[in-house]
């Protein structure tokens, strides 16, 4: 690659950033683009991407980031930078492979409901941080929330309150007994060690109180992972179906209990709105491509850069990457500071989670999409990767409930709609 | 099915066309290939998936058994004789239909039937060639799969050569003795580089372009490393450099821009063909899916509003690129109203509704997409597939700002472009 990138490394003046920045960048020049054009073929084996991965979670320690310093964690959980941290951190994996950086969220997902201030249940923390601090493997973290009717039901919490929920959990004695089939959690497909698993109480309820929050560890009986499906991109991101057959774990098992599940699974699903942050990355390295390429190639006995219509398509590039970093890092400012912009589980910050990462997908879809039609035959090669960014990042335009959900979101927070 | 609907979605009747264009046997064609597209390869997508060898035995059939590849050669050298330009919203009708089976299939044949075109049309040709071109379409048992490498990127430390509607010609000929001499560096073909039996390449001459055909066994022929693409896949693609290959003078014409805009004519009416049919496949997929997906915990998604209103934006697109698409095989085929093939004015009209039918075609794919969530992207639903096909298709043509540059000359004058 040419020069440095021009895109500001450090968007919140935070000598961390710089400091964690640079490690991640290191780790995906030197173990990840050098690999990624074989991942396509990698998706069932992960012989590639599992040592990758590893390195990043085990070696460099980022497993431990969101846990609780008193449990063994680096504690960003605990503090007032989850959500930018959590963006400096993505943005950076993503450039190198937004699936990996997706995995790699995802880990952390299910503990989100109690390793995080202000609601951190202890007990749970000492009962799984070992399982990501005291490892020498990666640990996959699962969010179980997709079923097979219904898709994006589950997460339309706010209209819905865990209707169409039909994953149970009947308490048995001391014991939840979890029955229920799940489709696409990201860490499956023969991955996961811990899911995070959303059911209910109570069937066709649409009460909050009967949303259960349940940890179900994957080696406990009654738990069945299914192969990994086949798609478009994202090798990294193993999903697949995971059946819950009488499953028992113990009641405290359960996050917080009635209502308060629910109320900070909301939070659950804003903060993966930093998911914006997978499309981001990838785009930003498309840059890096295309200021080589541009320069290399020539239209009309020029450079392409050098050609006046492509150079417009270029600064259209570059300014929906700035757009979507600053429109990000303002959102993970807002989740962040809860003190001045009220709880992540309010329907104000989902609304405005949901329309930032919808924008964002979709503006950096768009640069993704004018790079390959500027490198004309070259844009489709998986020897430049901009194929690969375009494949990852409209998978990211459409995972989490896709973007009809992010409109209801949207819609029903600002024009008070209540039907969405 | 409701009342006054079609009973095959996939129909013609579904998405119109103009009808009255078409005569009994073009019909009669397109549905031979519609039931090649539904037996051959629909039926057996989760069979065979991307499987290469089943992609050429299914192109065998459509350009050997059904005689696909012989239709527009005279009969008198062993063609099935449809005339040129009249066949062109035949051959609309038939890629379509191939473009719903699978566009990387349609994509080579189409690479193919546009060159038996452009050489068929242009009088500058000479008969030798016309002959030994002939020969391959109409009288091999197999698939002869031409490769073309056209004017495209040029490359800032390779040798520049001629520029042609702004594109940079990849190859360059040079006359030597009673022959000629052709050689490109790392030339990017069109199609098929890795594994064509013969290659078609424009080439810069001293003084204006030559049109040359060459075995791929040649000496001098150097294809490079497989391309990975994202889609396309039945079109294997390499760099290509040809080191300084030797050629009979039987196997040079002199051709002037006009064999390139009338080519790239033919491919931009074949590869949107191809793209509607796509859409049209991807219409069939979205409404089977959404046929049986319920929101809210209640009413189908189809009926909600918001969902509805994507799944129209799909079709809309399709009944605006269909009705696009056969309006300019027409004009191709009326070139005493519209102007001759190799002319700007079809050239110009070419480049418009090909950019406009891969978009509109795209926009209906990733709208369908967004509608299916993570069934979008999962390769069981095969959406992906053409999503990723019409990707590549797109770029493969070159991307819109070369268009642009046309349109501008055409439209404002604009000569520096």
């Amino acid at each position: 690659m040419g020069k440095e990138s021009p895109f500001s490394k450090n968007m919140t003046s935070s000598p961390a950033e710089t400091y964690i920045r640079r490690i991640i960048r290191d780790w995906a020049d030197t173990v990840v683009i050098p690999m990624r054009r074989h991942y396509d073929e990698d998706w069932h084996e992960h012989r590639l991407i599992e040592p990758a991965f590893k390195a990043l979670m085990v070696d460099l320690g980022f497993q431990k980031a969101m846990i609780p310093a008193e449990f063994g964690g680096w504690n960003f959980g605990n503090t007032d930078y989850l959500a930018t941290a959590s963006a400096w951190m993505f943005e950076e994996v993503a450039r190198a492979d937004s699936g990996i950086a997706l995995a790699f969220g995802v880990c952390y997902w299910p503990m989100i409901m109690v390793a995080v201030k202000p609601h951190i249940n202890r007990r749970l923390c000492a009962e799984f941080a070992p399982m990501f601090v005291d490892t020498d493997k990666p640990v996959y973290g699962v969010v179980a929330m997709t079923e097979p009717q219904g898709g994006s039901d589950i997460e339309n919490l706010d209209l819905l309150h865990g209707q169409t929920i039909k994953t149970t959990a009947r308490l048995d004695g001391d014991e939840w007994v979890v029955n229920g089939h799940k489709l696409w959690p990201t860490n499956t497909g023969g991955l996961a060690d811990l899911f995070g698993v959303v059911c209910t109480t109570k069937p066709g309820s649409d009460d909050d109180e009967d949303v259960a929050y349940i940890y179900v560890p994957a080696d406990t009986p009654g738990v069945t992972q299914g192969n990994a499906y086949e798609k478009a991109g994202m090798a990294a991101d193993k999903n697949g179906d995971v059946w819950f057959e009488d499953v028992r774990v113990p009641s405290w098992y359960r996050a917080h209990g009635p209502g308060l599940d629910a109320l900070y699974l909301k939070e659950v699903l804003t903060l993966g709105m930093m998911s914006a942050t997978f499309s981001i990355g990838p785009v930003m390295n498309v840059y890096e491509i295309l200021r080589d390429f541009c320069s290399q190639k020539t239209l009309n006995g020029k450079p392409l850069k050098e050609h006046d219509a492509i150079a417009a398509e270029l600064s259209e590039i570059v300014a929906g990457i700035e757009v979507s970093r600053a429109a990000t890092y303002r959102l993970a400012m807002m989740l962040d500071r809860q003190d001045k912009y009220g709880p992540r589980w309010s329907p104000e910050i989902l609304a405005k989670a949901r329309s930032t990462k919808m924008f964002v997908a979709d503006k950096c879809l768009e640069g993704c999409e004018k790079a390959m039609e500027i490198m004309g035959a070259y844009g489709a090669d998986r020897d430049w990767d901009v194929e690969k960014h375009w494949r990852d990042i409209k998978m990211g335009q459409l995972y989490e409930g896709g973007k009809q959900l992010a409109q209801m979101d949207t819609a029903r927070y600002y024009f008070d709609c209540e039907t969405l | 099915m409701k009342e006054g609907q079609s009973d095959t979605i996939n129909s013609n009747s579904y998405f119109p066309y103009p009808k009255e264009w078409l005569d009994a046997e073009s019909e009669d064609i397109a549905e031979s290939v519609r039931k090649w597209a539904d037996n051959e390869v629909i039926a057996k997508r989760l069979q065979f998936r991307e499987d290469l060898e089943h992609q050429m035995r299914t192109l065998a059939i459509l350009a050997v058994d059904i005689g696909l590849h012989r239709l527009i050669w005279p009969e008198e050298i062993g063609g099935v004789g449809f005339p040129l330009p009249d066949a062109s919203s035949t051959l609309v009708r038939a890629y379509e239909e191939i473009g719903r089976a699978d566009p990387g299939i349609g994509y080579i044949s189409a690479a193919n039937i546009a060159l038996a075109a452009t050489l068929l049309e242009d009088q500058g040709i000479g008969g030798e060639m016309k002959k030994k071109m002939a020969a391959a379409f109409c009288d091999s048992e197999d698939v002869e799969l031409f490769s073309l490498i056209l004017p495209g990127l040029g490359d800032i430390n390779a040798k520049s050569h001629r520029i042609v509607s702004g594109r940079e010609v990849q190859a360059e000929l040079q006359n030597e003795g009673n022959g000629w001499i052709l050689r490109a560096e790392r030339a990017r073909p069109f199609n098929s580089g890795y594994n064509a039996s013969m290659y078609g390449v424009l080439a810069s001459l001293p003084e204006g372009l030559g049109f040359a055909v060459i075995e791929a066994d040649k000496k001098g022929v150097e294809r490079g490393e497989l391309l990975k693409t994202t889609g396309l896949s039945a079109s294997l693609n390499s760099d290509v450099s040809l080191r300084d290959v030797r050629l009979s003078d039987d196997a040079v014409a002199f051709v002037d821009e006009s064999f390139y805009k009338r080519l790239s004519a033919w491919m931009r009416l074949l590869t949107g063909s191809i793209a509607v049919g796509s859409a049209i496949d991807v219409y069939r997929l979205v409404k089977d899916w959404a046929d049986n997906r319920v929101i809210k915990g209640k009413g189908l998604l189809r009926d909600n509003p918001m969902d509805a209103a994507v799944l129209a934006q799909v079709a809309m697109d399709i009944v605006n690129s269909r009705l696009l698409i056969h309006n300019l095989a027409r004009a191709m085929a009326k070139p005493g109203v519209f102007g001759i093939g190799g002319g700007d004015d079809i050239f110009i009209l070419s480049g418009v509704i090909s950019v406009r039918v891969l978009d509109d075609c795209m926009h209906a794919i990733n709208r369908a997409m967004e509608m299916m969530g993570s069934a979008g992207y999962s390769k069981e639903w095969h959406v992906e597939k053409h999503w990723r096909d019409l990707k590549t298709m797109q770029v493969y043509l070159g991307g819109r700002t070369p268009v642009e540059m046309d349109v501008a000359r055409y439209y404002y004058g604009s000569d520096v472009l």
